[in-house]
């Protein structure tokens, strides 16, 4: 993991009075509510329909135990013994009181945590694959990566007052968990013909009311320009971006109007005058920072765990929770385990602050201090020995964190909606209860296999409807709420945006038309095959035939 | 109107002129980007001329003129508007320019570091702020993380730097 040197920890204690210094002026009068705003804005502090909410940055996913044990306390102590993991991979605190805001933040910057540029028209919070550093298929450790850009955006002075906010992705693997082409911004680790490592650009992906999928602007980049490439494209985005209406303003936007291809003409000229300068990444920097994500000590096993074995035939739930919730690992004898936040009924991303000190424990005992978050809105043990992995199952259960269904229907993305959100038109979190308790049974569950269910409150997309599987967007209709669904979304490196599979559903139709969709991809299914694969063989017709009748 | 400039609050010297006439008067005078170029061969032999420039132009539109300018005030319509970050960058970093790159619109005191980082030298001060909050503001941070148009040591070049350099 990295560790803040000197003057990583300047920087955040720096912001801490900074932010206290503001927080005063407000408190005093001397700031009025819109001068105060965008400097609450800048750091994760948001006045929400009943309080405000904190979002504290998880850099690119990764936590280590003492971080994700301080979360636990911030919850008990600031908050009401909760906090949300969100699809950026952050935590959100619903109800924290300004006058402690600079106290959570002193809190977090004692164990290298910050909330800067969670929030306002600059560059987010860098977001990354979960299983980085434990995954099979990686080319490169996207950590490394992630925290050059972290470090290079953070207090940037050209780009913290942008046409609209902005996101950058970068996956390791070819097998894409990172949703890089649904960023403003994507980064793709690939290997050229000469065997060197690099990256592929992509530009211009991104939800919202606007759903599109990212242009490749480059194929190659190599490391030492990762970061001059990044400031050009930045630069034409900051200097043609539209600023006339918000909701146009997202570099998508720019990219489709102008066109990738002459989008691409203007970052390649103000690469040029860029590239061989001060922005050229010291291959020293590169190497201090790699060796911060340097592979744990793993011990040499088998590949095959006689113990794991044992259990997964005796122990029938066990078997279960390993297939749905356990991934395989690069180095033999080991596994890696996602921690489902989404049990039956509940909230999707929610944790107490039981759980998350419980998750710090386990990663000390079993994960060599690591833990991620996922844009899933789970957690992830990266590193869990198979000998160790029916202790931690155990474990888990008794803290209520073995919910087996990852990557099923019951594994639901969703944003906080009405319930907390002012910007929602619906709730969400009411409507993945519902789905997730009439698909509970574990059997028909699995039965059911991988399918992704997405749920956001309004067009802004936060609960990632576009690319859902199955998506579910709650929109307002006269006062009262109704629930549109796509079909055929994927997140992934196939990514595509869902298609509107007809009439939205109200509040009490929504649970059962999910029923009959996933109904009858049951009936149309050929073996082996996954709902979205059904989906793309067969298009919308057969659903909407369930849905609303033969034509 | 304040200027705040080099750290201290000056009387502004310099006026706006929109017409040729107003432009040839004694002493510093800003005008648009437009009269610039109409009336450029008039207007050179003036020691000390300033342009205007729109937040949407290029700075390459003065690309032969940068030696010839005193100052170029850039546009902030809103102190969300972040397109004159880019622009100052720019002027100083590609066109080398030397002279005085003004902010002009309703900023913020917290975006003063990142108007210096830019290559801004000095900031038409928005009426009844606080000369200190800016100047505090200057000095907060000393961790930066990315060159830019300014002399502040990147922190990569901190963390590897020779003993002689680190020393100066």
């Amino acid at each position: 993991m990295y560790v803040y040197d000197q003057l990583d920890r300047q920087l955040v204690n720096d912001r801490v009075e900074e932010f206290r210094d503001q927080v005063r002026r407000r408190i005093s009068g001397e700031l009025t509510e819109e001068q105060f705003r965008p400097l609450r804005l800048m750091n994760g502090l948001y006045l929400q329909l009943h309080a405000y909410m904190l979002r504290v940055a998880v850099p690119y996913g990764q936590l280590s135990a003492v971080q994700m044990r301080r979360l636990g306390r911030i919850a008990r102590v600031y908050d009401k013994g909760y906090g949300h993991f969100t699809t950026r991979q952050n935590i959100q605190y619903n109800w924290p009181k300004l006058s402690e805001a600079p106290d959570i933040l002193a809190e977090l910057a004692e164990v290298e945590m910050h909330a800067i540029q969670t929030s306002g028209n600059c560059i987010r919070n860098t977001t990354s694959d979960p299983f980085a550093g434990a995954a099979a298929d990686e080319i490169d450790d996207p950590r490394v990566w992630s925290e050059i850009i972290r470090q290079w955006s953070t207090l940037h002075p050209e780009f913290s007052f942008l046409p609209r906010k902005f996101k950058i992705a970068v996956t390791g693997a070819p097998n894409d968990r990172a949703a890089i082409k649904v960023h403003d911004i994507g980064i793709v680790i690939v290997r050229n013909a000469a065997g060197e490592i690099g990256f592929e650009m992509w530009a211009g992906g991104g939800q919202g009311r606007t759903p599109m999928i990212a242009r490749l602007i480059r194929d190659f980049v190599a490391p030492k320009d990762l970061l001059s490439y990044l400031e050009a494209m930045m630069r034409v985005y900051n200097r043609f971006g539209r600023r006339d209406n918000k909701y146009k303003a997202r570099i998508k936007i720019l990219v489709h109007e102008i066109g990738a291809e002459r989008y691409r003409d203007e970052v390649e000229a103000e690469w040029q005058d860029l590239r061989h300068g001060a922005m050229e990444l010291p291959q020293a920097e590169i190497a201090r920072i790699r060796a911060a994500f340097a592979p744990p000590a793993f011990a040499t096993l088998p590949a095959v765990s006689e113990k794991h074995q044992a259990k997964l035939f005796e122990d029938r739930a066990y078997a279960r929770w390993v297939k749905s919730n356990v991934r395989a690992h690069k180095v033999d004898g080991y596994a890696i385990a996602v921690i489902s936040l989404k049990p039956v009924g509940g909230i999707p991303g929610d944790a107490t602050a039981e759980q998350m000190e419980a998750v710090a424990d386990f990663a000390e005992r079993w994960s060599f201090s690591e833990v991620r978050v996922t844009h899933e809105q789970n957690l992830v043990l990266p590193h869990v020995r198979l000998d160790d992995l029916y202790d931690l199952w155990l474990a888990l259960g008794a803290v209520e964190l073995d919910t087996p269904n990852v990557g099923t229907v019951g594994d639901i993305i969703a944003c906080p909606g009405l319930d907390y959100c002012s910007l929602a038109n619906a709730r969400s979190i009411p409507v993945s209860q519902r789905i997730s308790e009439r698909f509970a049974d574990l059997d028909r569950l699995h039965d059911i296999g991988e399918l992704t269910l997405n749920i956001s409150g309004c067009i802004n997309a936060c609960g990632h409807h576009h690319v859902g599987n199955i998506g579910i967007l709650g929109v307002d209709k006269k006062g009262e709420e109704f629930y549109q669904i796509t079909l055929g979304g994927r997140a992934d490196e196939n990514a595509a945006i869902g298609k509107i599979v007809g009439p939205a559903f109200s509040t009490d139709q929504v649970t059962d038309a999910i029923e009959t969709i996933v109904e009858t991809y049951i009936q149309h299914r050929e073996p082996g095959e996954r709902f979205v694969e059904t989906y793309e063989r067969l298009g919308l017709a057969p659903f909407k035939e369930a849905l609303y009748g033969a034509a | 109107m304040a200027l705040l400039k080099n750290g201290r609050l000056l009387e502004d010297r310099w006026v706006d002129a929109d017409s040729l006439d107003g432009a040839l008067r004694p002493g510093g005078v800003l005008v648009p980007l437009e009269l610039w170029k109409a009336e450029r061969l008039t207007l050179r032999g003036k020691s000390a001329v300033g342009v205007v420039l729109p937040n949407t132009a290029d700075p390459a539109e003065l690309a032969g003129d940068y030696e010839r300018l005193a100052a170029v005030a850039l546009q902030f319509p809103a102190f969300a508007d972040g397109r004159a970050f880019s622009q100052a960058r720019v002027i100083r970093e590609k066109h080398g320019f030397k002279g005085e790159i003004r902010a002009r619109g309703p900023l913020i005191p917290d975006q003063y570091l990142y108007l210096l980082r830019c290559g801004f030298d000095a900031v038409e001060l928005p009426e009844g702020t606080d000369i200190e909050v800016w100047l505090r503001n200057a000095r907060r941070y000393t961790t930066f993380y990315q060159p830019a148009a300014d002399d502040r040591v990147v922190a990569w070049r901190r963390r590897h730097a020779t003993p002689e350099a680190a020393a100066s």
